[in-house]
């Protein structure tokens, strides 16, 4: 087996390399090849700042962040931003480079803000799972190991497809469609859940449903109301001291997940505040990842690590 | 169990304290009020057990009858305490790092583990460097309040004995599971209480835990979420809204109650993990630092079982928020 080995190793390097090589342009898929739907006539570029951040979002897509061992699991990455912006690089790239440290290949989605509001969001979540599985092979994943992580806001869409995967506005008659929108897990970080006063972020409401939303849409974006059974299992992370998301709303998703009976996890720490990402020094709070980590070997998401 | 107590010198004051260290080795010693500070120190040793109430607990007398000591299936367990006990449990010479956890076990209120079972917990504060005293509490058939009496007289006197136990009189925690969860929740909301003030010298230490750890814990004695049988075993079958509200610790959380780490599983189908939530709740809004940490497996009383998934883990996430606190290295 000899040669074998030789070959591996070869390889492996030249695996190295092209990571190396690759992170100055990352793969982008287009959500919507055949069209946005719904697109404005008045659509212009995306525009970004130095902190990473983006907003203007017209058209749609998914970031590419291959790992250099992929494990066969993916996971489709929502940064945060009160549907007004994304942190692409905060809750993007960076938790997207630690699923690649555990073999998960990430994608990172830029979806349509509060140019669109609902249900455009939904939609481009929706699509982005099924694009990923229609060509799971073609990525080298397990169309039955894809996963959302979702940050504040992007936590909201994140849960959003985890209980709204079979929304008809999720469809556009397009042959995607046959694929299932349900992802198989959700990594919510300090998310958005519910829509309803007291506990709801007022900035995600009102770039996402508007000024006066009908009490209808109100239930259908309170997530803590759309989980049943079918739900995928859950992560929770949030701060205590989050001035921003009341941590009230992993609370109240918890709770409906247990009534549900879908397995559930969830973690409170003293400090972060609102937003917190992968950052260092936050004492118990900057090992969400380890614990997160830990939660998805324990479901077989990540293969135990060799001692 | 041997009839044990330990040398206690408080302040000035003369009390006198029976200790039989070993078997057949019985001493007794009175410690002399006029004696310098530091004489009639004698450092703790492991295994010592300590008398919470040299004269009898408040409100009953040592004549009551003695524990009663039952085996059911396969478990040892202790009724009808009458002679509250902490049981020392040193680290190893040279790594003790001066902060003290009193753990009380769990039992709902009408027994208690006996000290074999609760070895897991005191070896892996051990481990920690951490000076444990396992509390043996009274419990509902001697009252309301005897557990909470028992648990604030157990935090005074390991407070003014630390210069003894080489510990450090601002680290010292709580620690307890089910119904051993709510008297550490108990101790830190109530430690003030007058019911807990029994006219003892030793009222006049503050019987606040610096922190409390608690896992799957009875917090709340209201329903729906109340834990039946601890609520029953405390306050009989009809109790007063007086005592409800007197035992429900949620309602009792202010600033001044200690950092907190609760640990609760969805699979516990004994005590509601409502409970948990509730505390933290509480927590959270009087801004007191916590950690609240909700796994899905583990049947009630799980304790250190290792073949729980994520569950197994919560001791490196207790000893990660200790050490974020400086109560461990």
């Amino acid at each position: 087996m000899r040669p074998l080995l030789g070959f591996r190793s070869i390889f492996a390097s030249v695996l190295v390399l092209g990571a190396a090589t690759v992170r100055a342009a990352q793969p982008v898929i287009d959500l919507w090849p055949e069209g946005v739907p719904g697109l404005k006539a008045d659509a212009s570029s995306e525009k970004g700042d130095n902190d990473g951040r983006v907003w203007n979002i017209h058209h749609p897509t998914l970031t590419v962040y291959s790992a250099a061992q992929p494990n066969g699991t993916a996971v489709i990455i929502c940064p945060g931003g009160s549907y007004v912006r994304l942190a692409f690089l905060h809750e993007g790239i960076e938790p997207a480079e630690f699923l690649n440290r555990h073999g998960v290949t990430a994608f990172i989605i830029k979806n349509r803000l509060l140019e669109y509001g609902q249900p455009a969001p939904l939609q481009d979540i929706l699509r982005a799972i099924r694009t990923v599985r229609s060509r799971a092979k073609g990525f080298g994943v397990n169309p039955d190991r894809l996963g959302v992580m979702g940050f504040s806001a992007g936590g909201h869409l994140a849960a959003s497809a985890g209980t709204l995967y079979l929304d008809p506005l999720g469809m556009t008659g397009a042959p995607i469609d046959a694929y299932s929108a349900r992802p198989d897990f959700m990594i919510l970080l300090y998310p958005v859940i519910t829509m309803q006063v007291p506990y709801v972020h007022a900035g995600s409401r009102k770039s996402l449903l508007g000024e006066n939303p009908s009490a209808d849409l109100i239930s259908h974006y309170s997530l803590e109301l759309q989980v049943n059974a079918k739900t995928p299992p859950t992560f929770l992370v949030a701060a205590e001291d989050d001035k921003s998301v009341p941590p009230k709303n992993s609370l109240l998703f918890y709770e409906a997940l247990r009534k549900a009976g879908v397995s559930a996890e969830l973690h409170f720490f003293e400090k972060g505040g609102h937003g917190f990402g992968l950052r260092q020094g936050l004492g118990p709070t900057s090992e969400w990842p380890q614990r997160a980590a830990e939660w998805m070997t324990v479901h077989g998401w990540i293969p135990e690590e060799k001692k | 169990m041997k009839v044990v107590a330990a040398s206690v010198l408080f302040g000035a004051m003369t009390l006198v304290t029976i200790a039989r260290g070993s078997e057949g080795a019985p001493t007794t010693s009175v410690t002399d009020q006029t004696a310098s500070p530091m004489a009639g120190y004698k450092p703790l040793y492991d295994g010592e057990v300590l008398e919470l109430w040299p004269g009898g607990p408040p409100g009953q007398s040592p004549q009551d009858g003695p524990d009663l000591i039952r085996n059911e299936k396969g478990e040892s367990h202790l009724y009808h305490v009458h002679r509250p006990i902490l049981s020392v449990s040193l680290p190893a010479p040279g790594t003790a790092n001066g902060t003290a956890i009193i753990a009380c076990p769990g039992g709902g209120y009408v027994r208690l583990p006996t000290s074999s079972s609760t070895g897991a917990e005191a070896k892996w504060l051990k481990a920690l460097g951490v000076t444990t005293f396992v509390l043996t509490y009274r419990l509902g058939d001697s009252g309301t309040y005897a557990p909470l009496q028992d648990v604030t007289c157990a935090i005074r006197l390991v407070r003014s004995m630390s210069r003894q136990a080489g510990i450090n009189p601002d680290k010292i925690g709580v620690f307890g599971g089910s119904a051993g969860g709510h008297l550490a929740a108990w101790a830190s909301t109530a430690y003030d209480d007058p019911v807990a003030k029994t006219g003892s010298p030793l009222d006049k230490i503050s019987a606040r835990p610096d922190f409390a750890i608690m896992l799957y814990p009875v917090i709340t004695t209201q329903l729906p979420y109340a834990h039946g049988g601890s609520r029953r075993a405390l306050m009989g079958n009809s109790p007063t809204p007086e005592q409800i509200q007197a035992t429900s610790v949620e309602l009792h959380v202010t600033a001044q109650t200690p950092p907190s780490f609760v640990v609760s599983t969805e699979a516990d189908k004994s005590v509601p993990q409502e409970n948990a939530m509730m505390y933290y709740e509480a927590l959270m809004r009087a801004k007191v630092p916590a950690e609240l940490h909700l796994y899905e497996l583990g049947p009630h009383g799980f304790g250190f079982r290792k073949d729980l998934g994520t569950t197994s883990l919560w001791p490196s996430l207790a000893e990660a928020w200790m050490r974020s606190h400086n109560w461990i290295k």
